[in-house]
């Protein structure tokens, strides 16, 4: 598979995704982790939805996010990391040597657990994105584009009057919608979140939740968590990670009323984690 | 036909041609790939500015390799292809000759206008050269074009919309980035390198064994090699100077860090530090006027007391102990800023397990934090020792240059780095076992040196959890206060000495910002100003001569009677240095116009009278009479009587003073003027004065009768002064006549170096140092920074860079003056560059502070947080854009701080510039990085070796221009820091 071919797989960005929901967005198999001789990940294989949710819970340590890096080879920037196993999305694999890294991360965007603003303004902070991708050909373009993704994060109407201050100025909930914004505004079609609301207080939490649920509309989005509430309140589908193996994975509802595996029965009972 | 092109400004043609074509393909590349592109670029796999840069760069980068091929061996070939043609009997020469008959002819031959020299052969292999020469150019500007455009055409054919353009330009950043950390790593191998292959020279010459052990030195006269005392002196000074700098700078670190308020520390720890940043020529005029003449005085006293015999201490003007003291608070932030780091490194815990047995905080300090810190202050300890073994301005100024070994820490001794300097300083010539001892001597220290930095006490520790440490609190002590008095006590030491060096330059400054001229009114009669009838300007403004006649003319007319002696002459025309005229001179070289007129003119006033005027010849008394009468008493004598009995007791009062303070022999002088004569008092009881007139107005007859004359009581007998009692009448007369003018002295910034202190400035040498700094910014900062982004974001983390590391932290430790070694082997006698100048002053400045500027860049880079660069990658910026574009400019105001006290650091070194040359008499303000010039430590340096009184304050006057250049720099940091606080 030769980068030519990635590019068509990748489609053209404006075009709305024209999948149905039930198609698995993207295809994992056998995957494994290594950190130099340690091994992370056992042999996960799994699908994932688009337009939908789909929640990453377990104990800490449990590799959900090491597999969720995996998913735009944030693992690449790791040294010692080796991934191997294939990973097709929209069925070309995303760690072939003829996949530019920094493309496919531009088609699948990050949200980390700690907002992580530039120290910019905010308008730049979502421009730097279209920018380094040629996205917009003007200013006015740029615009839009900011204006379109602080709308979706649901941010538009609090930071319209004050685009030119910089983004570390607005609060802990902000700044996370604001990098959800900054992940939107270069079209991505899928958007990773790793532990979104964990240095949130309750109200942001449930204003970043209820953004999730929006978002669905038009993306895949995996999101790792800790808290099992949150997994049942957005998530459609939900995984199930212990000890770097995936345990079991199933629409949420199941595996919050009726899981298969006793473990995962006593990690939402709360036994451990 | 050729030789035409011998005269090809290759450099620059090349230079202008490639940056042109870089644009146009730059342009090219971007167009071509927005059309590509037509209706959004993000189709695109790299945004057109990067398919711009990677044809832009295809262009240079061949053009550039063939134009680096010429330099490295256009030159070797040209030279190779003549020898062959030469004939045999030049061929035969020596290789030395041989490349000097080449050289020569190298210069004839590319000189604009090649000479002839009546030599036929010379001339014809002349011609050769240049022929020859411009073949080469003409042949590498021709390869240099084509290889650009073969490279534009290959970049041009392989554009494509998937082509990854922005991946091969960052390739080629990274190598960039890559290269530049190389260098670091060259220069070390450089020192080695150079240092060893000179010192197997040495060593082929002179057997290694009478050269470590033997006890004779006498090098330069070529005879003995003994370096035994040199080492003995270095270590002897280096522990002189750790008996002060480990007391005062731990107790000072303990006390900052376990006593003093916050507030208290945050105001002195910089002070303390600030005593790192002085220059240590700075230090060395210290320690030369103010340490050296104070211990001198101690052991003379020493060797007076009755029961010490006699000479029992050398006394000497130069001493280990000078050199040792003031090198001792030299280090003392050495000690105390890198302790109280590991001091405070020591976990909390220990000190609260300590204080809830019921320690007190002495008993805390003492026998839980300082053994849990020992190795970290052990390793502060060799590192202000390897600082003290390498230190060169110091003792090159105040230790003395005779090799010998004594425990009397009053004589002179000398050190490996003075004699690396006495050996390399002035014209040397690379061969001579004088020289090669120099370079040994430089490995010696090297090595030396290295092996204190690589010993590392910490890393053998096991941490702090000492269950020794905490069992021994059970003893019980009392020594609460007098533990805190001590760390007062060393905070106290360290600043005073701080202070009193700074009072001691400053108050000596002050006198040399201003100065006394005096002044004349001169009839430019053209006549007497043109030489021979000539009006060139510039025969006026050299004819110092007849300008000098004029002055002294006018001395003489004013004060000189027919009967006037040689010696009274010489001495009236003493006023003014020769020299002082040349302003005069050039102003009516300039004015033709005013010629034939007459314009009064202010001239320096000699030296020693300036001084004399500046009141630091002599202590001085002036008394005022009232009404007095004065009569004849004789031919030259005459009485003064007067009513006023406290004027009479005045002087007796301050007569006897002054002569009580005299050695026995050695009595005060009177002297009185009364209206326009100046009289010597030859006798005087509590009613009337003897005089006997000195000096008078020409032609005037002393008024006698009534009159208010003033006495002036001097300390110093004439034999003990520098200027005579007849000069210091003459001066009297004409500031009374309001002649004598005390103005801010601008010679000291608009004047070069001169033999005479009163005409001096530090022009020429200000403008040294800027150059010189701008050479060392343009290398070190670029390739420091570069280094430090490829060390800290693109290494792999592997042996190999583990081994660039040890090694810049190493260089960062190495003595300067070793760097001033590499510059002289490899700038000067392998790369044949000229001695003297700004641009090998600027590389082996840059060399020296490239360690400083990669380790705070590298600091810099690693304290921006790790979030921002994942939030870069994740919105799908490569790791170069992440860096460029986020990571460097959050951390640019580390980066510039340690660049600029880099920078600081390089203005006010001295040793290394000494060795390639940068004392030389600079009498012409340099204009380019190739001219002959020097720098303000080194002129500082030179200053402080003037014989003349007059140039202590001249020194110090120059020791405060670079100070406030460096205390400018320091604040630029300080505002740079504060100003761009973390703003994550």
């Amino acid at each position: 598979m030769d980068g030519t071919n990635m590019k068509q797989v990748l489609g053209n960005l404006h075009e709305t995704p024209s999948h149905t929901t039930s198609e698995a967005k993207i295809d994992c198999q056998s995957i494994d982790v290594f950190y130099g001789q340690k091994q992370a990940i056992f042999d996960i294989s799994m699908k994932i939805r688009d337009r939908a949710v789909t929640a990453f819970i377990g104990p800490s340590g449990c590799g959900k996010s090491t597999f969720l890096r995996c998913l735009n080879r944030m693992n690449d920037t790791i040294d010692s990391a080796k991934v191997t196993g294939s990973i097709m999305m929209d069925g070309s694999d995303i760690n072939d040597h003829s996949i530019d890294p920094v493309l496919l991360r531009s088609r699948v965007g990050m949200v980390f657990q700690k907002p992580n603003p530039f120290p910019k303004s905010i308008f730049d902070n979502i421009a730097y994105g279209p920018r380094i991708h040629g996205l917009a050909s003007s200013k006015s373009d740029l615009a839009v584009i900011v204006e379109k993704s602080l709308r979706r994060a649901g941010l538009w109407e609090e930071v319209k009057d004050r685009l030119d201050q910089p983004g570390n100025g607005l609060s802990g909930g902000q700044q996370q919608r604001l990098c959800i914004a900054r992940a939107i505004a270069v079209s991505p079609e899928v958007i990773l979140m790793d532990e979104p609301c964990s240095a949130l207080d309750p109200i942001a939490t449930a204003r970043i939740e209820e953004l999730i649920d929006e978002l669905r509309e038009r993306y895949c989005i995996v999101i790792v968590t800790h808290s099992m509430q949150q997994a049942a309140r957005v998530s459609q589908r939900t995984a199930f990670f212990h000890l770097g193996k995936l345990i079991e994975y199933d629409d949420t509802e199941n595996i919050f009323t009726n899981p298969e595996h006793s473990q995962t029965q006593d990690y939402i009972t709360g036994r451990y984690g | 036909m050729f030789r035409t092109f011998g005269h090809l400004p290759l450099t620059w043609l090349l230079f202008a041609v490639l940056a042109a074509a870089g644009f146009v393909a730059f342009y090219m590349g971007r167009t071509q790939a927005v059309a590509a592109g037509a209706g959004g670029t993000a189709r695109l796999n790299s945004q057109p500015n990067y398919h711009g840069y990677y044809l832009a760069m295809c262009t240079i980068v061949p053009a550039a390799i063939v134009f680096a091929l010429y330099l490295l061996f256009g030159d070797t070939l040209v030279r190779n292809q003549l020898t062959a043609e030469l004939p045999e009997r030049i061929r035969n020469l020596g290789t030395i000759e041989l490349s000097q008959y080449l050289d020569r002819l190298s210069e004839n031959a590319l000189h604009r206008d090649a000479l002839s020299t009546g030599n036929a052969l010379f001339d014809a292999a002349s011609r050769r050269y240049g022929a020859l020469t411009g073949m080469a150019r003409l042949a590498t500007l021709v390869l240099a074009l084509l290889s650009a455009l073969g490279g534009f055409l290959y970049a041009r054919g392989r554009f494509d919309v998937d082509f990854r353009a922005r991946a091969r330009v960052e390739d080629g950043i990274k190598f960039i980035l890559f290269l530049c950390a190389g260098i670091a790593i060259l220069t070390t191998i450089g020192i080695v390198i150079s240092l060893l292959f000179e010192t197997i020279r040495f060593f082929s010459q002179v057997s290694i064994f009478s050269f470590l052990f033997g006890t004779e030195w006498n090098a330069q006269t070529g005879a003995d090699f003994g370096a035994l005392p040199l080492f003995f002196g270095t270590f002897m000074i280096a522990g002189l100077a750790m008996l002060v700098a480990a007391p005062i700078g731990l107790y000072s670190a303990i006390y900052l860090s376990e006593y003093s308020s916050r507030r208290f520390r945050s105001w002195v720890k910089p002070i303390l530090e600030l005593l790192a940043g002085i220059p240590t020529v700075v230090y060395g005029f210290f320690a030369l006027q103010v340490v050296a003449p104070a211990i001198r005085t101690a052991a003379i006293w020493i060797n007076d007391l009755p029961f010490v015999p006699d000479g029992f201490l050398a006394a000497q003007p130069t001493s280990a102990l000078a050199a040792g003291l003031v090198m001792g608070i030299m280090i003392i932030p050495f000690v105390s800023s890198l302790s109280d780091d590991v001091i405070n490194a020591v976990p909390q815990s220990l000190r609260d397990g300590a204080y809830a047995m019921g320690a007190t905080k002495s008993e805390t300090v003492r026998q839980v934090v300082m053994p849990a810190a020992l190795p970290g202050v052990i390793a502060a300890l060799l590192l202000a020792v390897s600082r003290a073994i390498g230190e060169t301005m110091i003792v090159v100024m105040a230790a003395g240059q005779r090799a010998q070994i004594t425990a009397d820490p009053t004589a002179d001794v000398t050190t490996i780095t003075v004699q690396i300097v006495a050996l390399l300083t002035g014209d040397t010539e690379f061969d001579s076992p004088k020289t090669l001892s120099a370079f040994a001597l430089g490995f010696v220290l090297f090595i030396v040196t290295l092996i204190f930095n690589l010993i590392d006490p910490r890393s053998k520790t096991v941490g702090f959890g000492s269950e020794a440490a905490l069992q021994r609190l059970r003893k019980r002590h009392a020594a609460e206060r007098r533990f805190k008095f001590y760390g007062q006590l060393a905070i106290g030491l360290a600043i005073t000495a701080l202070v009193i060096l700074l009072f001691s330059i400053g108050s000596q400054a002050a006198s040399a910002f201003s100065r006394n001229t005096l002044s004349f009114d001169i009839p430019l009669n053209a006549a007497e100003i043109m030489p021979e009838g000539s009006t060139n300007p510039e025969d006026v403004s050299s004819n110092v001569t007849a300008f000098n006649l004029l002055v002294q003319k006018q001395l003489s007319d004013q004060f000189l009677g027919p009967d006037a002696g040689r010696d009274e002459t010489r001495e009236l025309y003493g006023l003014v240095t020769r020299l002082a005229v040349l302003p005069m001179a050039r102003w009516a070289a300039d004015h033709p116009e005013q010629w034939g007129k007459s314009r009064t003119f202010r001239t320096a006033i000699s030296d020693d009278i300036d001084l004399y005027l500046k009141g630091s010849v002599t202590a001085r008394k002036k008394v005022k009479f009232g009404e007095s009468t004065l009569t004849a008493t004789g031919a030259d004598t005459y009485e003064l009587t007067s009513s006023s009995a406290s004027a009479f007791e005045k002087i007796t009062g301050a007569y006897d003073r002054f002569a009580a303070l005299n050695n026995p022999d050695e009595t005060p002088t009177i002297l009185l003027r009364s209206d326009d004569t100046v009289f010597r008092v030859t006798d005087f009881t509590l009613n009337s004065l003897t005089l006997t007139p000195i000096v008078q107005q020409n032609g005037e007859a002393i008024s006698t009768g009534q009159v208010e004359p003033t006495a002036l009581v001097l300390a110093q007998p004439a034999g003990n002064r520098t200027v005579s009692d007849r000069q210091i009448g003459w001066t009297w007369l004409l500031s009374n006549e309001g002649r004598v003018h005390k103005q801010f002295n601008t010679t000291i910034f608009t004047n070069a170096d001169s033999t005479y202190p009163e005409l001096a400035g530090a022009a020429a040498a200000i403008a040294g140092s800027l150059l010189t700094m701008l050479m060392t910014g343009l290398l070190a900062l670029p390739v420091g920074i570069f280094a430090a982004i490829y060390l800290e974001e693109f290494a792999p983390k592997n042996r190999m860079t583990d081994f660039i590391e040890v090694n810049i932290n190493n260089l960062a430790a190495v003595p300067s003056i070793v760097f001033g070694l590499l510059g002289a082997a490899v700038f000067i006698n392998f790369m044949g560059m000229p001695r003297s100048v700004p641009l090998v002053g600027g590389l082996v400045l840059g060399l020296l502070v490239m360690p400083t500027v990669i380790i705070a860049s590298r600091a810099a880079l690693k304290s921006v947080p790790p979030s921002i660069r994942s939030a870069a990658l994740g919105v799908g910026a490569s790791k170069t854009q992440s860096i460029f574009h986020h990571v460097l400019p959050l951390a640019a105001p580390g980066i510039m701080t340690g660049a600029i006290i880099g920078m600081a650091r390089a203005l006010g070194e001295t040793a290394p510039l000494l060795l390639i040359g940068m004392v030389a008499f600079v009498a012409e303000v340099p204009s380019g990085p190739t001219d002959e010039s020097t720098v303000l430590p080194v002129l500082i340096y030179k200053w402080s070796t003037g014989a003349e009184r007059a140039w202590e304050p001249m020194t110090a006057a120059a020791i405060v221009i670079l100070l406030v250049f460096l205390i400018l720099m320091n604040a630029i940091a300080i505002i740079l820091r504060r100003r761009f606080e973390r703003r994550w």
